[in-house]
């Protein structure tokens, strides 16, 4: 086998033990990597319905084929777990230096099982696994900690570690690698803190597996990066990034803002890409990246803040806040904390439309920055008002009443990411057909909405978020690599079979990774039925309540809101093309048709599936 | 008036980010809009009065033409 280690590392840290698990070419071709290999893990070792911080969840951190052998863009790697804040499957990725030195180490994946009685770090070096006491870190921000490991490991380690956030449990903490790059959203940094994990340090210093082509390989690598700064809109993007979509959200309301209540800010031009560009004083971004999006700018304290526009949306416009500096300061807090910026920014503005409404005690106006650090300091710390909203907003609304439930803006109990879809309902799909719960990462579609007619309930929408489904969330998770070269700079997505073909030597078409796509759509699915108990309907699909009854009042789409029945129609679209049924849960010959007759059977037990 | 709006590296690509314009017929928008740097067009999405639209769509006065790249998201 090439391309692939054929060997992942499964670590207990109860009994303080690691040993190697195989796997042989048909596993690794049917499920590729990263997101793949994470699901058949987490499906095969993890017993149903476990409580998803308690020592038998299991952690995982999954490469791909394409990391390690210098292919661009892909210095990424997968973390998963059952998700402690969905209750579901849940992952996320992140750049990190981790996933080249886990495969030199002699691994495609980790699996983190059991939990350590102290605080403690893993250290992985090649075929050496040690457990080291972490207890001098145990409390320190994410920064501060990465500075003390890499002093006491060397530099030339991957880092993934987590935050007071991860250890204080909070339903949103995420990991964390390189001073800036996170993932993880729906938890993963909380399964690692109910572990007593801090940190995990790999050092790999042998030899990638071998490739097949690995001269072909290297021609390709060159030619990409070059193909890749020769693109029309190269050099705008490395002066905005992912900023420049904030004035192209706000231009098509969607720009969340004021809890989701509208699509447009009035001061947007203050926080917006342009406003980034005069601010800025750093780009940074991920390895083997050479479009990297990481704007840093001074925060208040001035303090280096890397921004991106999912934390400026979710963290200005979405809580009332027009001041750039003032976002980087919170955003600077978040990171250091390791708790998700999205997941954050939608628990403060859902604090702040409660205090509004007079359902929590707290005084917490729109915009207001110093309330908003003071929350963010009592989520962290799970204080007062903040040990409610360290639950996400759905178990918040749960637990605060009123209407709060039509405008606790999640979908399967993870926080909506920052786009405004009341005049989106193909957007408003993606969301609500995520993997994960309500993310951009697997589906991102407004383009096709403002394309096709925003008022459109049409089967094209349906399609066109399981393409994208197929290309994000399944090729680009899985091999593991960066989307964003794609849509945002138009490369060609025939160089990712290309590339997996010289690595492995495994013929690959884009065709037959759209196939494990489904596949691993379909598997992921299976798993939260299984872990609802079979207690699964198309209600767990769909958006909050706000989108539909509360039409935006402001620009150009005042009146609008998503139409209950069209979103019905286009979901049901949707399900038909997947080859789901009515409820959402695939059907018995579709598991079969993806060589998932087993998941079929396993998933027997808690549903009955339709034929 | 018509009024053109550009986001974006096409608005960089055309020298301008917003302009208005008096017109007296019917005009196609390329005719409005010239690029001097390279943008595709199944790279932009084209609209007038927020409708979708292409740049060989005719715009008459009072209309509000909108050009943005096509992105996918942070």
């Amino acid at each position: 086998m090439k391309g692939w280690t054929g060997k992942i590392l499964r670590v207990d840290l109860t009994k303080k033990k690691y040993t190697t698990q195989t796997f042989d070419e048909s596993f690794a071709k049917k499920y590729i990597g990263g997101r793949g290999f994470a699901i058949k893990l987490l499906w095969d070792l993890l017993e149903p319905r476990t409580d998803p911080l308690s020592p038998q969840n299991k952690l995982i951190f999954a490469s791909g084929p394409l990391n390690g052998p210098v292919v661009p863009n892909a210095g990424k790697m997968v973390v998963a777990a059952k998700s402690p804040l969905t209750g579901g499957y849940g992952d996320g990725n992140l750049g990190t230096w981790a996933t080249v030195y886990l495969r030199r180490a002699g691994y495609d994946a980790i699996v983190i099982e059991g939990a350590a009685e102290k605080p403690t770090y893993i250290y992985i070096e090649n075929e050496k696994v040690e457990f080291r006491d972490a207890s001098h870190l145990w409390g320190l921000g994410t920064y501060e900690t990465e500075k003390k490991l890499l002093d006491e490991v060397g530099r030339n380690s991957g880092t993934l570690l987590i935050g007071p956030a991860g250890e204080n449990l909070v339903k949103y903490a995420v990991v964390r690698s390189m001073e800036g790059r996170a993932g993880g959203r729906p938890g993963m940094g909380a399964v690692m803190g109910s572990k007593k994990l801090k940190a995990i340090i790999i050092k790999g210093t042998n030899e990638l597996p071998p490739v097949a082509e690995p001269d072909k390989i290297k021609e390709m690598t060159q030619k990409l990066y070059e193909e890749i700064q020769k693109t029309e809109n190269y050099d705008f993007w490395m002066r905005q990034g992912t900023m420049a979509i904030h004035a192209w959200c706000q231009e098509n309301s969607v720009l969340p803002t004021y809890n989701f209540r509208e699509g447009v800010f009035d001061e947007a031009d203050k926080i917006n890409g342009e406003a980034m560009e005069k601010l800025r004083v750093k780009i940074r971004g991920c390895p083997l990246c050479n479009m990297q999006c990481g704007h840093t700018v001074l925060e208040v304290d001035g303090k280096e803040s890397e921004l991106d526009y999912e934390n400026v949306g979710m963290l200005g416009s979405n809580i009332g806040l027009g001041d750039l500096v003032k976002i980087a300061t919170l955003n600077r807090m978040a990171d250091d904390y390791g708790i998700d910026t999205i997941s954050l920014g939608s628990s403060i503005a859902f604090a702040m439309e409660a205090s509004e409404k007079g359902l929590i005690d707290e005084k917490i106006e729109w915009g207001d920055f110093d309330k908003a650090k003071e929350l963010i300091t009592k989520i962290v710390h799970r204080e007062g008002i903040g040990n409610i909203l360290a639950e996400g907003t759905k178990k918040a609304a749960e637990k605060i009443g009123g209407d709060s439930k039509d405008w606790a803006m999640q979908i399967k109990g993870l926080e909506i990411s920052a786009y405004d879809c009341h005049y989106a309902p193909g957007m408003a799909l993606a969301y609500g057909t995520s993997p994960i719960g309500a993310h951009h990462k697997d589906a991102w579609i407004i383009t096709w909405d403002v394309k096709t007619g925003r008022d459109k309930y049409i089967q094209i929408k349906a399609e066109k978020v399981i393409e994208f489904q197929r290309i994000r969330g399944g090729l680009f998770e899985s091999v593991v690599a960066c989307r964003l070269p794609w849509i945002e700079l138009g490369i060609d997505l025939e160089w990712y079979p290309k590339f997996l073909t010289a690595v492995t030597g495994v013929p690959f078409t884009l065709e037959d990774i759209y196939t494990a796509a489904d596949r691993i759509y379909a598997h992921i699915r299976a798993f939260w039925v299984r872990e609802f108990n079979g207690n699964w309907d198309r209600h767990m699909d769909r958006p909050p309540a706000r989108w539909f009854k509360d039409p935006l009042t402001k620009g150009p789409f005042a009146g609008k809101h998503l139409d209950p029945d069209g979103y019905e129609k286009l979901l049901s679209m949707y399900y038909e093309l997947r080859g789901w049924d009515e409820r959402g849960i695939p059907k018995e010959s579709t598991f079969e048709k993806l060589g998932l007759k087993d998941i079929a059977e396993g998933l027997k037990k808690y549903t009955k599936l339709t034929p | 008036m018509v009024k053109i709006k550009i986001l974006g590296y096409p608005a960089e690509a055309a020298g301008f980010k917003e302009k208005e314009l008096r017109i007296y017929q019917k005009v196609k928008i390329r005719d409005l809009v010239k690029f001097h740097k390279k943008v595709s067009e199944e790279r932009i999405i084209v609209l007038v009065n927020h409708n979708p639209a292409t740049l060989d769509t005719e715009v008459s006065d009072d209309d509000f033409i909108l050009i943005l790249p096509v992105v996918g998201g942070g």
